[in-house]
C-alpha cells in the first residue's frame, strides 16, 4: 500500500467508542486550510475529518509543520477553514460573524499555549481574569472566579506576583487557570509542556488530566512527547495536514 | 474593564509616560489657546455701547505739545467745529479724548472704603458725544449747560459695568466717585450724574473694564486732539476731504486727518485679532505634529502588542472589543495627563493673575480643553485601533 493510498484510508472519521452519546465537542468535515501568497500556495490541512468526543482527552501529533497547530487554531475557532465544515457541540460553525466566533471562544473554549502568552504587565489573578472581562459580570464575580481558578492549579499564594517572579511551570499553571476560570467545555493546549522540564510537564498534564476527569472537560492537546500523548484516551497523527492513524 | 484599562496602562506607566507628556503639554497648549479663543468671544458678545457707523473722526494737530488750551485756541477750536457744523451733511459734532478705535487709552484707579482696587478707563468728553455716537443713557442723564454750574464737584458719566463695581445694587447718581486724600488738599471730587449701557472705546475686541466719562467743555483750557462729526447716512467717501479743507480753511496753522470710525475699527480689531490667528495657527501646526506623534507611538504601540492582541481575541475579545482597548488604554492615559494639567490649569480661577479675565472663562476655556485633548487622543487612537482589528489571531499568537 503505497502512502497515498494508506492516507485515503485514514479520511474516515474515527467515533470514539467511549464517547457519551450527544453531539461530538467538536467536528471537522472535509476540512482544507490553504495559505495563499502572492507566489505561493501552502496547504496545511487537507481533506480532515476529525470528531472529538464531549469528554474525551485527545492528543494531535505529527512533525513539525503537518498543520497541527494550524488545526488546533481551525479547532478553537482561530482561524477559519478554506474549505470544510466545522461544528461545536453540533452547531456548524465556519460561517458565523466574528463577533459570534468570539463570543463563542469565551464561553466554551480555553486555550493554553506552549509559550503561555500571559501579560507580563498584569498581575496572576488580572491575567486570570483575563477572559471574563469580556463577559458581562461584576468585578467581586470576576475576583472570585479568577481566586477559584488559581486555587485549582494551586496557586493561590503567588495571586500578586507578576508573572516574570514565577517558574515556567508556575506560569503555564497560570495559563490553565485562565483557561479554565470561565469554565469552557473544551480545552484545547498547543504544546503545554513543551517549554516545560519533564517534572512540570507532568505536573501540567497531571492538572488537564484531572479537569477531564473531575470536571468532564474535552481537553485537546498537540504535542510533541509520546510520553504525555500516552496519558491520553487517543492519539491522532497528522503528516502533511492529513491525518495518518 | 476600566479597572483593568487602568491597571495596565499605570503598570505600563514607564511605557505610556511619554504619551503622558504628549498629551499633558498639548492640554496646558490647549487651555492656553481655549482659554484665550473663549475669552475673546466672550468680548465680542459683550455689547459695545457705541454706534460707529456715520461717524468721522477728525485727528486735529495743533502743531507743538499742548496740555492746555489757551483761550485763544479754545476759540479756534470752537470755529472749527462750527465751520464742521455748518456743512449740509452734518449731524452732529463732538470733541473729546480719547477717541473710539485710537488703541489708546486712559486708565486710573482707586480704593474703595473695604481696600477692594477698581480700575477702570476714562476719557474726556463733550455734551454732544452721547448724540454724535448714540450712547445710551440708562440712569441720570449725559452732560449738558447744566453742568456749567455744578460747584463743588465735577460731573461724570460711568458705564453700568463701572456703577455695579463700585455702588454694587445702590443707585449712583449723585455718589461721589474716587477716593479723596486724607488732608483734603485734592481737586473737586467727581459725582456721577449718568449712567451708560456700555462703553467700549475700543470696540468689540476692548478689554471688558469699566468706563467713566469726564466733561470736556468747548471753552475750557483742557486741549484735545479729536472732534467727532455725525454725518447724514449715505454721505460719500469724498466728503472726508471737503470737510478737511473746510476745517483747514478755518485753522491754518493746524492739521486735519478725517478717517470714518469704520475703518478705524476695523484697524482696530486687526490689531487683535492677527496675534490672535499666529496662536491659533502656531496651536494648531502643534496638535498636528502631537497628532502625528501619538498615531506614531500608538501604531508602535500595537505592532509591539500583537502576541497580547491575538491573546484577547483567543480569549473571547471580538474586534470590537480589541478597538475599544486601544481607544480606552489612550483615553486612560489621558485622563492621567489632563489629571495632571487640571492641578496647573485650575490655579488660574483661584489665583486670578489677571483680572480682566473672569473666573468663568478660565472653567469653560478648561472644559473645552478637556473636550479637545480626549477628541484628539481619540481621533489619533482610531487607526492604530483599526490596525489592532485587522490582526488574525492565529497569526498574532505566532508573531514574533
Amino acid at each position: 500500500m503505497n502512502l497515498a493510498t494508506a492516507l485515503k484510508a485514514q479520511e474516515t472519521p474515527r467515533i470514539v467508542a467511549a464517547a457519551p452519546a450527544g453531539p461530538p465537542a467538536i467536528s471537522l468535515r472535509g476540512v482544507e486550510k490553504v495559505y495563499r501568497t502572492d507566489r505561493i500556495e501552502t496547504v496545511a490541512l487537507q481533506s480532515l475529518n476529525l470528531e472529538v468526543g464531549s469528554g474525551e482527552f485527545l492528543s494531535i501529533m505529527g512533525p513539525s509543520g503537518c498543520g497541527k497547530s494550524t488545526l488546533l487554531n481551525v479547532m478553537g475557532l482561530l482561524d477559519r477553514p478554506s474549505n470544510g465544515e466545522v461544528s461545536l457541540g453540533g452547531r456548524v460553525v465556519s460561517s458565523y460573524r466574528d463577533k459570534d466566533l468570539a463570543a463563542l471562544r469565551n464561553k466554551e473554549i480555553g486555550f493554553v499555549f506552549q509559550s503561555f502568552h500571559l501579560i507580563n504587565d498584569l498581575t496572576v489573578v488580572d491575567n486570570v481574569e483575563l477572559p471574563l472581562l469580556y463577559r458581562t459580570m461584576s468585578g467581586r464575580e470576576r475576583r472570585r472566579l479568577a481566586l477559584e481558578a488559581l486555587d485549582r492549579v494551586s496557586l493561590s499564594s503567588r495571586v500578586h506576583h507578576f508573572p516574570t517572579q514565577l517558574s515556567g511551570g508556575q506560569q503555564q499553571r497560570v495559563a490553565v487557570a485562565r483557561a479554565i476560570v470561565g469554565k469552557p467545555r473544551l480545552l484545547l493546549a498547543d504544546e503545554p509542556t513543551g517549554n516545560l522540564d519533564s517534572a512540570m510537564g507532568d505536573e501540567i498534564i497531571g492538572i488537564l488530566t484531572e479537569l477531564n476527569e473531575r470536571d468532564g472537560a474535552t481537553v485537546v492537546m498537540v504535542t510533541h512527547d509520546e510520553r504525555q500523548a500516552a496519558k491520553t484516551q487517543r492519539i491522532v497523527r497528522l503528516f502533511d495536514g492529513r491525518q495518518v492513524h | 474593564m476600566i479597572r483593568h484599562l487602568f491597571v495596565l496602562v499605570w503598570n505600563r506607566k514607564r511605557t505610556n509616560a511619554l504619551l503622558a507628556a504628549e498629551l499633558f503639554v498639548s492640554f496646558l497648549v490647549l487651555f492656553g489657546v481655549v482659554t484665550t479663543a473663549v475669552y475673546t468671544a466672550r468680548k465680542w458678545s459683550l455689547p459695545v455701547g457705541v454706534v460707529y457707523r456715520d461717524v468721522i473722526d477728525v485727528e486735529i494737530d495743533t502743531q507743538g505739545e499742548r496740555r492746555k488750551f489757551t483761550p485763544a485756541d479754545s476759540e479756534l477750536f470752537r470755529q472749527v467745529a462750527a465751520a464742521a457744523r455748518a456743512l449740509p451733511e452734518v449731524e452732529g459734532v463732538a470733541a473729546g479724548n480719547p477717541a473710539p478705535f485710537t488703541q489708546s487709552s486712559w486708565r486710573t484707579d482707586f480704593r474703595l472704603e473695604n481696600g477692594r482696587q477698581v480700575r477702570y478707563a476714562a476719557g474726556a468728553v463733550t455734551d454732544e458725544w452721547a448724540d454724535v455716537l448714540s450712547l445710551q443713557v440708562t440712569r441720570g442723564r449725559f452732560f449738558s449747560r447744566e453742568d456749567d454750574a455744578a460747584k463743588g464737584f465735577r460731573p461724570m458719566v460711568i458705564t453700568e459695568q463701572l456703577a455695579h463695581e463700585v455702588f454694587g445694587d445702590a443707585d449712583p447718581i449723585g455718589k461721589e466717585l474716587g477716593e479723596r486724600a486724607p488732608d483734603g488738599s485734592e481737586e473737586e471730587p467727581y459725582k456721577v450724574v449718568g449712567v451708560l449701557a456700555a462703553y467700549r472705546q475700543n470696540g468689540e475686541l476692548d478689554e471688558p473694564i469699566g468706563y467713566g466719562l469726564q466733561r470736556l467743555r468747548w471753552d475750557g483750557e483742557r486741549s484735545t486732539d479729536h472732534m467727532l462729526v455725525r454725518v447724514r447716512p449715505g454721505t460719500t467717501a469724498a466728503f472726508e476731504e471737503r470737510l478737511v479743507k473746510t476745517l483747514q480753511n478755518v485753522a491754518k496753522d493746524w492739521a486735519f486727518r478725517a478717517q470714518p470710525l469704520s475703518a478705524s475699527r476695523e484697524v482696530t480689531n486687526r490689531l487683535y485679532v492677527v496675534p490672535l490667528i499666529l496662536l491659533g495657527g502656531i496651536a494648531g501646526f502643534f496638535a498636528l505634529m502631537v497628532a502625528l506623534g501619538l498615531i506614531g507611538v500608538l501604531w508602535q504601540n500595537v505592532t509591539q502588542r500583537t502576541r497580547e492582541i491575538g491573546l484577547r481575541r483567543a480569549k473571547g475579545a471580538a474586534a470590537a472589543n480589541v478597538r475599544r482597548q486601544v481607544i480606552g488604554e489612550i483615553a486612560a492615559v489621558t485622563t492621567f495627563a489632563v489629571g495632571l494639567g487640571s492641578v496647573f490649569a485650575l490655579q488660574l480661577p483661584i489665583l486670578a493673575p489677571f483680572d480682566f479675565v473672569s473666573g468663568g472663562t478660565y472653567l469653560v476655556g478648561y472644559a473645552i480643553s478637556v473636550v479637545l485633548v480626549y477628541a484628539l487622543a481619540f481621533v489619533c487612537a482610531l487607526y492604530p485601533a483599526h490596525l489592532a482589528t485587522r490582526v488574525a489571531p492565529a497569526e498574532a499568537l505566532r508573531y514574533e
